[in-house]
């Protein structure tokens, strides 16, 4: 029974939380200093949560983001209890959030969140390209 | 069956059976098979595309060894996982990012 169970079950890791990272190719680390960088709000209610304010900590790359008007409209919505991170890495730039549960995973996809992440990579594709 | 029973016990559903399989048994009604047709999508690749198709993006799975094989993470925030798995690759047309990643913790 073991042998059959190894060639059949979908077991991707051993815990059913997930993390979707977009991907700017490119390589990353030398352009740490410019790309790395995060999202901070503030939160305001403990049961009922309402964003009141999002801004970006960490390299260059903030002073862009945090003049984005529209990028700044959508993160209000789509961060309740959640950050963005702009993490680069040896052969890319990794956009993620933090993990969700299985369940929940594609509820915090919804269109807004897409093109705020199509923002944010334009924005690292843009510094990628102005410092190479 | 045999599959299905070892499916049962690790607590994963296998979709990949899903469909006239042939695995019914002789000995089930009508009843049985129409419920064994109505499951609960399990792989989260498909699901990830059906939703991002929903959207109306040009998402599809390609497979891409350079993002897959990591590294994911550069560890300088914190509260990031040291083992992850990645799952799939999927490729969005007209978006300025390459592709979205999946992974999986542990």
């Amino acid at each position: 029974m073991e042998d059959n169970a190894t060639t059949t079950l979908h077991t991707y890791g051993a815990l059913p939380f997930y993390q979707i990272h977009f991907i700017v190719k490119g390589d990353g680390k030398m352009f740490e200093e410019l790309l790395l960088a995060r999202t901070r709000k503030k939160v305001r209610g403990l049961i009922n949560k309402s964003v009141e304010d999002v801004w970006w900590e960490g390299g260059k790359i903030t002073e862009r983001l945090n003049n984005d008007a529209r990028l700044k409209q959508l993160l209000l919505t789509i961060l309740k209890d959640d950050d963005i991170f702009i993490d680069p890495v040896e052969n890319a730039v990794r956009i993620y959030t933090r993990f969700k549960i299985e369940g929940e995973v594609i509820r915090y996809l919804s269109k807004e969140a897409i093109e705020a992440y199509n923002i944010i990579a334009g924005h690292v594709r843009s510094i990628m390209k102005e410092f190479e | 069956m045999k599959d299905k029973e070892a499916a049962g016990h690790h607590g994963v559903i296998d979709t990949s059976h899903k469909h006239g399989d042939g695995s019914g048994g002789e000995g089930k009604n009508e009843n049985e098979k129409e419920e064994e047709e109505e499951y609960l999508e399990s792989d989260m690749r498909m699901i990830l595309l059906t939703h991002l198709r929903r959207l109306g993006l040009d998402a599809y799975i390609a497979s891409d060894r350079e993002v897959e094989e990591g590294p994911y993470y550069s560890y300088y925030f914190t509260s990031i996982p040291r083992i992850v798995t990645s799952v799939c690759c999927i490729k969005v047309n007209g978006m300025n990012f390459d592709c979205i990643n999946l992974l999986a913790r542990g």
